[in-house]
């Protein structure tokens, strides 16, 4: 499994890669991205194919002064955004709450959700618990393993910021699998009873 | 700054080992990026998927494009080439060469493998669809070239070919190349059971070839796989006129909608 932070930047300017390279080689990365960044399972494949569609046309135009992934991400993270904000406005037209969405959110596609696995399904239900500037330096972070540095040049934000902004998503993250913990223990009896 | 704790770490590593496209999506996926980049109107070479079938190594040996790009660059000046997927159910590509004075039907099978459970098409119906593609020597490449070249709109300077009057054989081959290619992608989705990649796969010829050389072979073959997959009603329709008892390729189509 590559992330970003294992594609660094090469100084030199590499020939292009084709596009069945890059689908080859960044298939899952992106997938996988999308899915963490936020975007719905029912639609993730929809935004899956804008991000290869953008690829296709912008890559005769990348430069290769940054990793792949790099370039990848910043399209995907414009994709999910977009797709993010989407789904909230078709949430909010139904009058869905945040919660109901999100226990209905398997419900659309029950198939997947059966196979999608418990850990995964765990992951992404605390990511969705983080609001969308957490959650995307947090992915960024934690799980794409890029430093507070490049994160803050990816975003385009001020490195303070970015700190900052690390630093309470941990603490979200974290406070969400205490909770998620704790009403385990709770449904399987493990827990002290009241 | 604080690191993440121990526990919550734990959350995101179990969850590493599972994340991921699923097997069998991959390709479904690149399909429908295709079929939506070709409706979009990109421009994808057919060196591009040439190497791409290649690439993959499956099951079959090698496409019908990347036969016909390896037959051209043995330098031949005039093929001939056609998709016949045999009653079988093996996909061949066929190139034959044209002999000056009238051709020769001399038909080498450049592909023929048995795929099992394959929807049988009869092969009179692609030779059918044999047509004259003059090739010049350097139009086809099984190597991938940067998709700046790919995109790059054709060199004013007129190939050797092109001068000797025969411009838009190497597009029609190229085409044609392609059409056959999907095809048998199709074809060989299909026998390994994959359905809904061979729709995929069909759709996207549909919509970059609405009018293709190939076109007659697609549609068959559409209505076999939408029946096979238990969607008879729509393979009726699609097969439309095809679906003519009086005539082997109707027979066929009959066969696979279970049709009296």
């Amino acid at each position: 499994m590559h992330s970003v932070a294992t594609m660094k930047a090469d100084p030199v300017p590499r020939a292009l890669p084709t596009f069945e390279a890059v689908y080859d080689a960044h298939a899952d990365f992106v997938y996988r991205g999308l899915r963490r960044l936020g975007v719905a399972d029912a639609v993730v494949e929809d935004a899956f194919q804008e991000v290869f569609l953008v690829v296709l046309r912008k890559l005769p135009t990348f430069e290769g002064r940054s990793a792949v992934t790099t370039w990848l991400y910043g399209i995907m993270l414009h994709v999910a955004r977009s797709h993010r904000r989407s789904t909230r406005r078709r949430m909010e037209d139904l009058g869905v709450d945040a919660e109901s969405a999100a226990e209905a959110r398997d419900s659309v596609t029950p198939e997947r959700g059966a196979e999608q696995h418990e850990a995964v399904r765990l992951l992404y239900d605390l990511l969705a618990t983080l609001d969308d500037d957490k959650r995307e330096v947090f992915v960024l972070s934690e799980l794409e393993e890029l430093s507070a540095p490049e994160i803050a040049a990816m975003l385009g934000q001020n490195l303070n910021t970015i700190y900052a902004r690390i630093r309470a998503a941990r603490q979200s993250f974290e406070q969400a699998v205490s909770r998620h913990r704790a009403k385990d223990e709770f449904r399987t009896g493990n827990g002290r009873t009241p | 700054m604080k690191p993440l704790g121990r526990d919550a770490r734990s959350v995101i590593e179990a969850a590493r080992k599972h994340e991921g496209i699923r097997d069998g999506d991959r390709d479904r996926l690149r399909a429908r990026v295709m079929a939506r980049a070709a409706a979009a109107g990109s421009v994808i070479a057919a060196t591009t998927v040439a190497s791409d079938v290649a690439a993959k190594g499956s099951a079959v040996a090698m496409s019908g494009a990347a036969q016909i790009a390896g037959v051209t660059k043995l330098g031949l000046p005039k093929l001939w080439v056609a998709l016949a997927i045999t009653a079988g159910g093996a996909a061949s590509v066929y190139a034959v060469r044209e002999v000056p004075s009238e051709p020769v039907a001399v038909l080498t099978p450049s592909i023929d493998r048995d795929v099992h459970d394959i929807a049988p098409v009869i092969a009179d119906r692609a030779r059918a669809a044999v047509v004259e593609a003059p090739l010049p020597s350097d139009v086809v490449s099984t190597t991938t070239a940067p998709p700046a070249e790919q995109a790059a709109p054709p060199k004013t300077e007129p190939s050797s070919v092109a001068r000797a009057g025969d411009s838009g054989g190497a597009a029609s081959a190229d085409a044609l190349g392609d059409e056959a290619k999907l095809l048998s992608r199709a074809q060989v989705a299909f026998g390994q059971g994959n359905g809904e990649a061979a729709l995929d796969l069909l759709y996207q010829h549909g919509a970059q070839y609405p009018k293709g050389k190939l076109a007659t072979e697609r549609r068959a073959l559409l209505a076999i796989v939408l029946c096979k997959s238990g969607r008879g009603d729509e393979g009726i329709r699609t097969a439309g006129s095809l679906l003519d008892r009086s005539t082997p390729l109707g027979t066929r189509i009959a066969d696979a909608c279970e049709r009296k």
